[in-house]
């Protein structure tokens, strides 16, 4: 598919290495199969139509990270929830910051208590 | 009452055996030397009487098979905590451990627990103290997994401290301090504990029907392990340890034992009494209380708050080290912890009983070099009679019988003989016990293989007993010079012990007890005899080391149905479940990437990527100068791979969601073959 499309001065190989990068990325995201698929491609059409001096690899892990920022649901939607598994669902959004981890959290909301240590004299 | 009659037993066989040994002496102990070996055996001979009276009220308490003291007498069998308003937080307190061991056991547990219906009263910590980048990630992994597994979501609860002010005992203040008022109990747990569901039910309901007690410590059963050198511990544990833990139980009553996990703690006065002060001066005399356990004890006694062992109480289990050299790592970190209580031997309020227990403890260890003591000065008396000429008329002239130098070899040996009933017979009552208990030798393969069992279990106790002595010795003499020690990770597999390795540790103690026994052989042969069960084993430790550590002798053992236990025989449904655990297959990643490389799944696997930044959580604001380095951090890692990075680094990266989040985008676009091998990425 992209070995057609590609400029003479980017060889197939690259195209191809960034394809299967692209797939490996997805693929760890543990997305639906079909899913994957159409993020895949829209990633390699993006990348393919964007002008610059990087590498076909380096356009499409931007694209890529530019596909899943968009705010698909399957990431909003997780973030929503304040289910904290859900992060192991969906795909890393392009930015971080405030809100990005929804209500995860790994422990309870501090109660604070005093403990001072004993006297041994 | 009952610890006064203990003290009386113990000091009439001392003195009883100490005369004894006089006797035995060339000059009937007149001698300083002589005296102060006869000082020292009179020591030690206390300390091992200690055990055998300990034993024998062991022995008491369940042959009555009424105990008016046990906490658990007369309880419903319902096991129910509704009504009870209590809730438990069971915590895991954890540095650099085997990640998978830890949430496996948590994990049958949490499985346990929620079979008896009772889980919305607990909720699970896991409190890492861990430095080791991979393991970190690893954890917050398994942590992550695990709530998906068990369905454990806001029960499974994780935390990293960055400092480790103060290790174990810091780490549970500081769980005390977050999150202490949300429970009235806790239960800790070491990184191999296992417990029952319904022992820990049974134990809050223990805790509820005795609103004094602040400490409920269970005995815990050593299993899972199979070199031979654990397999003996396990054996010794299931067959004397409950005799040992009765007597426990029948002198210490309220004033026991805190052993630093698989117990329940009331969390309030633990938090009002139980905080630990650092000691003035350097370590390891001053610093931060290393075996804190035992102090905390006497804190919770001394503001008021009982502590029990719950001897009676099933279902409590741990793993024994594996390897000879591994016991004497940990040997010598509690050897450490324990001299240090002798500087909290007159700590204003605390009850004799807790002061004894410190001195016990120490004693625990110098005990060792008292018994190394004592070789040597007998060595040296028996080496200077050798060369010493007997007067056959002290008085000259005015006696008219010489005086003929008499040698007893039978008291000698009734004296061994002697020695041999206090270590031994405690041993034999208890495997009695059992077999006058119906069902109860099944339980270890049958009555011969009990038997068998035994022998063997006293016959490696006996071989591995002098370089244990001679460790020991050496740990407290280094110990009192102010040597520290570090705190490293256990080892808690089952990997043997390299002959390299054994070299290393045991070399200068062969060395030492060949010339030990040449000097006796060429000076006082018939002395050099009788020290021989000490010398030869000395002699013998570098295989003995590598021997007892192996698996496969330890299987071997197994497979002939010697040093059975229970366990092993009928496995309990926990242990099912963490052996169920542990071997429950990962789904395959496409990434080329050991699970192991924590480091490097968190900058690569986007889900795990993903996980820690969460877990990382949003950080403050940094300097100029902070960020400057973070950024030729990530140049370093993408330049050099993470194999070019030091733990530190790699800690720093993993702290910094930012730097950590901008190597994973540039890691993802590196096409150099070299490069991507080193992250994992597949060509």
């Amino acid at each position: 598919m992209t070995a057609e499309l590609a400029p003479r001065s980017e060889s197939e190989e690259d195209w191809s290495k960034a394809q299967q990068r692209v797939s490996l990325y997805l693929r760890l995201m543990n997305l639906p199969p079909l899913e994957s698929l159409e993020l895949a491609q829209r990633t390699l059409k993006l990348a393919f139509e964007a002008s610059g001096q990087s590498t076909p690899l380096s356009r499409s892990m931007q694209a890529l990270r530019r596909v899943l920022g968009e705010g698909k649901p399957i990431g909003k939607a997780a973030l929503e929830t304040d289910d904290p598994m859900e992060i192991l669902r969906i795909p890393l959004p392009a930015p971080l910051g405030r809100g990005y981890c929804g209500k995860m959290r790994s422990s309870p909301l501090i109660n604070r208590g005093l403990m001072l240590p004993e006297d041994v004299g | 009452m009952r610890r006064i009659v203990l003290l009386g037993l113990i000091a009439v066989t001392s003195v009883m055996a100490s005369s004894h040994m006089a006797d035995i002496l060339p000059n009937r102990g007149t001698t300083h030397l002589e005296l102060v070996v006869v000082v020292v055996f009179a020591i030690l001979f206390a300390w091992i009487s200690i055990g055998f009276w300990e034993a024998m009220a062991g022995l008491l308490t369940m042959a009555r098979r009424y105990d008016r003291f046990s906490l658990t007498l007369g309880m419903h069998p319902d096991l129910s905590l509704a009504g009870i308003e209590a809730r438990t937080a069971i915590l895991f307190p954890i540095a650099n451990e085997d990640v998978e061991r830890v949430f496996a056991g948590l994990s049958a547990t949490y499985e346990s627990l929620r079979d008896t219906g009772q889980l919305p009263f607990f909720d699970f910590f896991v409190l890492s103290d861990t430095s080791d980048p991979d393991k970190w990630v690893e954890e917050e992994v398994h942590w992550a997994g695990t709530c998906i597994s068990l369905a454990a979501r806001d029960r499974l609860f994780y935390r990293r401290r960055r400092v480790n002010l103060k290790r174990k005992s810091g780490n549970i203040a500081d769980f005390c301090r977050r999150w202490g008022k949300n429970y009235r109990y806790m239960v800790v747990m070491d990184a191999d504990s296992v417990m029952k569901g319904a022992t820990l039910v049974r134990m809050v309901q223990v805790m509820e029907r005795n609103p004094r007690v602040g400490i409920l410590q269970t005995a815990p059963l050593a299993v899972n392990r199979e070199t031979v050198l654990a397999r003996t511990q396990q054996f010794a544990n299931h067959v004397y340890g409950p005799m040992f833990a009765a007597g426990l139980h029948f002198i210490q009553l309220g004033d026991s034992h805190f052993w630093g996990h698989n117990a329940v703690l009331r969390v309030k006065p633990f938090m009002e009494h139980c905080s630990l002060p650092e000691l003035s001066g350097k370590p390891p005399r001053g610093g931060y209380i290393l075996s804190h356990d035992f102090v905390e004890a006497a804190f919770m006694r001394r503001g008021g708050w009982e502590v029990w062992l719950a001897h009676d109480l099933e279902g409590s289990w741990e793993e024994a080290p594996p390897t000879l050299l591994e016991e004497l790592k940990r040997d010598r970190r509690w050897c450490q912890g324990n001299l240090q209580h002798v500087r909290l031997l007159f700590t204003r309020g605390l009850f004799s009983a807790h002061r004894a227990l410190f001195l016990h403890g120490a004693m625990s260890y110098g005990s060792s070099l008292l018994w190394f003591m004592f070789l040597v000065l007998s060595s040296v008396e028996a080496i200077m009679e050798a060369f010493r000429t007997h007067i056959y008329f002290p008085a000259a002239g005015r006696v008219l019988f010489p005086e003929w130098p008499i040698w007893h070899p039978q008291w000698a040996f009734t004296l061994l003989a002697t020695t041999a009933v206090v270590l031994f017979m405690p041993k034999l009552f208890s495997v009695l016990v059992i077999l006058l208990k119906k069902g109860e030798a099944g339980r270890f393969g049958g009555a011969f293989r009990l038997l068998a069992g035994v022998f063997v279990e006293v016959f490696f106790a006996a071989l591995l007993a002098p370089t244990r002595m001679l460790f020991h010795s050496k740990f407290v003499f280094v110990t009192l010079l102010g040597r520290q020690v570090g705190w490293g990770p256990q080892q808690r597999s089952d990997l043997g012990t390299s002959w390299r390795e054994a070299v290393r540790f045991h070399g200068s103690g062969v060395l030492l007890a060949l010339v030990w026994g040449t000097v006796l052989f060429v000076f006082n042969r018939s002395f050099f005899w009788w020290n021989t069960p000490v010398l030869i084993p000395l002699i013998l430790s570098i295989p003995l080391s590598v021997w007892s550590s192996r698996a496969s002798m330890g299987k071997a053992l197994r497979r002939m149905g010697l040093l059975l236990i229970p366990e092993e025989i009928e496995r309990p449904e926990e242990l099912r479940t963490l052996d169920r655990v542990l071997h429950q297959e990962e789904d395959p990643s496409p990434l080329i990437v050991r699970k192991e490389q924590g480091f490097v799944r968190a900058v690569v696997d986007p889900r795990i990527h993903a996980l820690h930044l969460c877990l990382a959580g949003e950080k403050g604001r940094v300097s100029e100068k902070i960020k400057n380095r973070r950024r030729r951090l990530v140049e370093k890692a993408l330049s050099l791979g993470p194999g070019g990075l030091t733990a530190g680094e790699k800690r720093e990266l993993l702290y910094d969601a930012e730097s950590l989040h901008e190597l994973h985008k540039r890691v993802w676009e590196i096409s150099d073959r070299t490069l991507e091998r080193e992250w994992g990425l597949p060509p």
